[in-house]
């Protein structure tokens, strides 16, 4: 039985952010898979399914986070940008938060893909507080920003060693295409919470995959492809232009997350304890 | 009207009504009982309402939903080209490229889609509404405190950022100015300055709240080990039962679907048990979930099953999908069963006003 | 009985510099110890260390040993001292996790999973033992600099410690604020039999119930022993402990109180500078200015007069308007009267963090020249004057407050400014950093410049000022040289009240010989 346990401590994290992208991308695509012929109505409550879903996997992956305890110094740095990417949120409510996201992009870059999640979460959570948007749609928004976050921590473990207008260069893009593929996802929200109006673009729950894809597309240029369009590119704009300067001084208190420290008893004799 | 600045009802029975009440405007789509609840919401902000800056904004809230639903009603109307509809007018139109789905803009605008865009628009402003007023009588601070122990890291986190709110807003104003003493209001890089000095001030305290925190006994543990590997064990079946319930869920298997749901909701709650378990933290003056408190949501969570019964028994539609200007069908048992909902509303303690 | 011991402790930071250099000392329970020292010669991190927060926290590499109530830090991690050692830093806005101070106290006894009915008695004594009951329901952002130290206090006591050690608890108040500060401390320490080590810069407030003083430097113990056997060759000590150094005096006086029997007999000469008024090309003349905040006014109907070479120095308690009055004049709050500006105007904020960005010194300097286009030869001029030029590649934010200050004054004065108007400039300083400060207004305003100085500090009113204002409730209550307006004054500076009428060390005529550097 310990043996058992201790076999499942070890479960990468990997899994887990691994698992968050795949639930997360099944509870907010239940529109294209739902299949109600002759049974209007039912998206009501794959919707309320689809909430819980998110909300589950958004406890499960906040879970796994606190598996490796983080130290004080790190909880209270990711606290300070939390509240600064949760008030960064008020400059763009109804894109769902692309304000939020170079802040996030550049510091899950430099501190890691499990700080980008746990960042995500926290400076979603904050932002409701902080517009009053605590609502069914929040762990939505928390898995998609999540997703967005981990992705940037591990571009981040790879680009660290570029030179600083490179890195930029390449966040800057990442940023781009995430604004994008952040507001194709958030949008799937409430879209299906309007499908009688039988426009050419409402959610219909009878069509079939390829065609509610079509239809989905089609609403999504209408409603949102220009404002996130502006979004992508201001957000790669912005990643390029303060990014040297920013993921400078977060990598200046980096070191504090994670602090190493040596005792030594005489110059001869070290114990390392890590 | 007397405002309270503690909230009189536990945020946990605010919850359950919330949920209730969404649950009412998905099932129960007629405008008519939407609008009840939309009402009954705004009773409840009006009542119980914590006189901060979210609960005056609740009307700013609504407003801004009402506009962004507006929106999409004149996008629908627009987009929305259905034979044998009746036309009101036409506008000129133009075609998107087919990259972009080949849509038809503008044309025919027709009574039916803008009706039925319309009542749909209802409710997504009444979730909205719902949820506004949930923030508005609710203090964030009792609900952070009630997050479970097995998650203080990410409660810590946020409870750290909504304490850092005033003093970021300050800095950036106190920034701003400096700069524009400093180079003579030049606006050239200055959002750029603004910002890197901000976040340097902001990490320098995170620093320093850092040692505050740590000279605190943050993260002081017991003798936990137990606990906390019960806890991974949980964490396991959890993650495994919600993957699969969305595989379930993508290839269409209700049943398993809720099945696997319903595992993962219990696996994550033993993990979130035996994981606060793990954890020796105490919690000061936690708010006690009265009897009142109970009762309350009760009686809310009874608004979405009075409306299935009195449904079911009385036959009456709960959708309404209008075709042209006509008042929507009304069923007063289902209208008193929404009135359920007012529960709260009335919960005022005499030794609290 | 030993409270903190220090065995041979070494330490290093994690990007090399030698930060301790073998400290061996023991605190003595329920002593209150002072650790004197310039910025950089390692008193923090000695603080640091009476916790473990140093390595633990800061990373690095440790040599000896911290014992502390029997606990060795080598095994404890600073979570396990929190009911031994209770640490206060000295950043006001940087204590709290919840926006209530109540539930801010209670978070160190939370995080130790004490029984809710223990923590609701121990929250309620400490709330009693700083004197907060009344700020129990408040935000904590909503409190003044004093009422947010007075509350980290608590925070820190909370679990019971044994100890306290406190990283300058005062350097970011305003007088009165720190008053308080200091005397919920001494209560600690007097009532609570609490041990107190700290690092301070207001000697006059403390020294007098310190026990102890370690001085510092290049983090290793130059000096330690009773406050009056260190006091007497420190820079930073008390005016009159200088004064009565100079003059032989025993024991050293600490404050006035102490100094006073010392002046009857025999009477040092006194030979005042001359007073110098400025009366060159007049730069700024402000008349009736007021500005109002909703109805309030922060600022009514002040004359002001710069002439090339004045300084002036406005003083006034918290909330007077010398903020406002100085940010009136650069032109950056509406206000009714007018200024007539025939110089640019130069203004350095309160808190210098406020004007840093960039990533050395000399990029921070370069980025106003670049912006206003100004001469690059005066970013080594300023340099200089401020004593800067060792930090010029340096991280600002790796600086000590008092340096920052000076970058700050640095980075705005580079832009050539005529006039400059400094807020509250000292606060945070240590002594060698206000030296700098008074030496590089005095060159400023000696080639034709003019600052005005908002401060608290008289005696740095009383040091280089040609005029003081006094400010109350935003109306000018006084106005004219500084011997006229201090003299007999409750704001009068120490060596005032001692000596009359001496403002400075250098009015001092025996001094005029043997003169320090």
């Amino acid at each position: 039985m310990t043996s058992f346990l201790s076999s499942l401590r070890k479960i990468p994290p990997a899994v887990v952010y691994l698992a968050i992208p795949i639930v997360g991308t099944a509870a907010f695509s239940w529109p294209f898979w739902i299949d109600t012929k002759g049974n209007a109505g039912h998206s009501a409550d794959a919707w309320i399914w689809a909430a819980l879903v998110s909300a589950l996997a958004v406890g499960a992956v906040a879970l796994e986070l606190k598996r490796a305890s983080m130290t004080a110094a790190g909880i209270a740095i990711l606290g300070v940008l939390a509240s600064m990417t949760g008030l960064l949120r008020i400059v763009d409510l109804p894109g769902g938060g692309s304000g939020m996201f170079f802040l996030l992009i550049l510091a899950a870059a430099a501190l890691g893909p499990r700080c980008g999640v746990l960042l995500a979460f926290a400076a979603m959570a904050a932002g409701g507080v902080i517009t009053g948007g605590v609502g069914p749609w929040l762990p939505f928004q928390m898995l998609a920003l999540a997703v967005v976050g981990a992705f940037a921590g591990l571009l981040g473990n790879l680009t660290s060693h570029l030179r600083p207008r490179a890195e930029t260069m390449v966040l800057g893009f990442y940023g781009f295409i995430a604004a994008f593929a952040y507001g194709l996802v958030i949008n799937l929200w409430d879209w299906p919470l309007r499908e009688s109006s039988g426009s050419d673009i409402a959610f219909n729950s009878s069509l079939g995959f390829a065609d509610t894809v079509g239809t989905y597309w089609r609403f999504y240029t209408a409603t949102s492809l220009a404002w996130d369009g502006a979004g992508a590119i201001a957000n790669s704009i912005i990643i390029v232009s303060v990014g040297t300067p920013v993921l400078l001084a977060l990598r200046r208190v980096q070191h504090r997350i994670s602090p190493s420290v040596y005792f030594v008893e005489t110059t001869a004799d070290a114990t390392v304890t890590p | 009207m007397t405002k309270a600045t503690r909230p009189r009802l536990h945020a946990l029975c605010w919850l359950a009504w919330a949920l209730s009440a969404t649950v009412c405007v998905l099932v129960a789509r007629n405008a008519v009982y939407v609008v009840i609840v939309v009402l009954i919401a705004a009773l409840c902000v009006e009542m119980h309402g914590l006189g901060n800056a979210i609960s005056r904004a609740f009307p700013v809230f609504i407003g801004l939903a009402v506009i962004f639903a507006l929106m999409r009603v004149a996008l629908d109307a627009l987009t929305g080209h259905v034979d044998g509809n009746h036309a009101w007018f036409v506008t000129p139109s133009f075609d998107l490229p087919a990259i972009f789905g080949g849509l038809q803009l503008g044309g025919q605008i027709q009574r039916e889609v803008v009706l039925a865009s319309s009542a749909d628009a209802i409710v997504v402003v009444a979730i909205i509404a719902i949820f506004g007023a949930w923030n508005a009588v609710v203090s964030h601070h009792e609900l952070l405190q009630m997050i479970p122990r097995a998650f203080r890291e990410l409660g810590l986190v946020i409870a750290i950022a909504l304490t850092f709110v005033p003093s970021t807003v300050e800095a950036v104003r106190s920034v701003r100015e400096a700069d524009t003493a400093r180079t003579g209001g030049a606006r050239r890089g200055r959002a750029s300055r603004t910002f890197v000095s901000v976040l340097q001030t902001g990490l320098d305290r995170a620093l320093s709240l850092g040692d505050s925190l740590d000279s605190r006994g943050f993260g002081h543990h017991g003798n936990t080990d137990r606990a906390e590997r019960t806890a991974v064990s949980f964490l396991a079946i959890a993650l495994v039962a919600v993957g699969a319930t969305g595989a379930a869920l993508v290839s269409n298997a209700s049943r398993v679907a809720s099945l696997m749901l319903i595992i993962a909701t219990l696996a994550i709650g033993g993990a979130v048990i035996s994981g606060s378990r793990a954890a020796t933290r105490t919690r000061y003056r936690p708010r006690p979930f009265r009897k009142l408190d109970v009762i309350i949501a009760l009686v809310a969570t009874a608004a979405p099953v009075a409306l299935a019964i009195t449904a079911s028994i009385t036959g009456a539609a709960l959708t309404w999908i209008p075709r042209d200007f006509e008042m929507p069908e009304f069923n007063l048992a289902i209208g008193a069963s929404l009135l359920l909902l007012v529960a709260p509303a009335f919960a005022i303690r005499s030794d609290q006003i | 009985m030993t409270s903190i011991d220090f065995r041979s402790v070494s330490f290093s930071y994690p990007h090399g510099s030698q930060a301790l250099r073998d400290i061996t000392k023991s605190i003595s329970d329920g002593s209150v110890t002072l650790v004197l020292g310039e910025s950089g010669s390692g008193k923090s991190t000695m603080l640091r260390c009476a916790n473990g927060l140093v390595p633990h926290s800061s990373g690095g590499t440790f040599t000896g040993d911290v014992v502390v109530a029997g606990r060795s830090i080598r095994s404890h991690h600073p979570r396990d001292l929190t009911d031994v050692v209770g640490f206060v830093h000295q950043d006001p806005e940087a204590h709290f996790v919840v926006d209530h101070v109540e539930g801010d106290i209670a978070f160190a006894l939370e995080n130790l999973g004490m029984a809710p009915i223990a923590m609701r008695r121990r929250v309620e004594e400490v709330l009693d033992a700083l004197g907060i009951a009344h700020l129990r329901d408040r935000d904590p952002a909503t409190l003044s600099g004093g009422e947010k130290q007075r509350c980290a206090i608590a925070g820190a006591i909370a679990a019971a410690p044994t100890a306290l050690v406190l990283d300058e608890p005062t350097s970011q108040l305003d007088p009165q604020g720190a008053d308080d500060v200091i005397a919920a401390l001494v209560r600690l320490n007097h009532d609570l039999g609490c041990t107190i080590m700290m690092a301070e810069h207001r000697l006059e407030r403390v020294a007098t119930f310190a026990d102890l003083s370690i001085r510092l430097d290049a983090g290793a113990i130059v000096a330690s022993g009773e406050p009056r056997a260190i006091l007497g060759t420190y820079d930073g000590a008390p005016i009159v402990t200088q004064l009565g150094a100079v003059l032989g005096w025993h024991p050293l006086p600490l404050n006035v109180r102490e100094a006073k029997p010392f002046v009857a007999n025999p009477v040092p000469r006194v030979s005042p500078r001359d007073e110098h008024v400025p009366n060159g090309r007049v730069l700024l003349e402000a008349r009736d200015l007021t500005v109002t905040y909703n109805v309030r006014r922060a600022v009514a109907s002040v004359d002001i007069q710069l002439c090339e070479g004045s300084v002036i120095a406005v003083l006034g308690r918290n909330g007077a308007g010398k903020s406002t009055l100085l940010r009136s004049l650069a032109g950056l709050v509406r206000h009714s009267g007018s200024i007539e500006r025939n110089a640019r105007v130069g203004f350095v904020p309160q808190n210098p963090n406020d004007l840093l960005h960039a990533s050395t010194v000399r990029a921070e300097l370069a980025t106003t020249v670049r912006m206003l286009r100004s001469d690059q030869s005066l970013i080594d001029i300023w340099l200089e004057r401020l004593a800067l030029t060792s930090h010029s590649s340096r991280h600002p934010r790796d600086l000590s407050g008092g340096e920052r200050q000076r970058v700050a004054i640095a980075a705005v004065a580079v832009g050539g400014p005529e006039i400059l108007l400094l807020d509250e400039p000292t606060r945070g300083m240590d002594a060698r950093s206000r030296d700098a400060l008074v030496r590089a207004v005095e060159a400023h305003s000696a080639r034709g410049g003019a600052v005005v100085i908002a401060t608290h500090d008289v005696e740095l009113a009383a040091a280089c000022a040609t005029s003081v204002v006094v400010l109350a409730d935003g109306e000018k209550i006084a106005d004219g040289s500084p011997r006229d307006v201090l003299t007999g004054s409750m704001f009068a500076p120490p060596l005032l009240r001692v000596l009359p009428p001496a403002l400075t060390l250098r009015d001092l005529a025996d001094l005029h010989s043997s003169e320090k550097s």
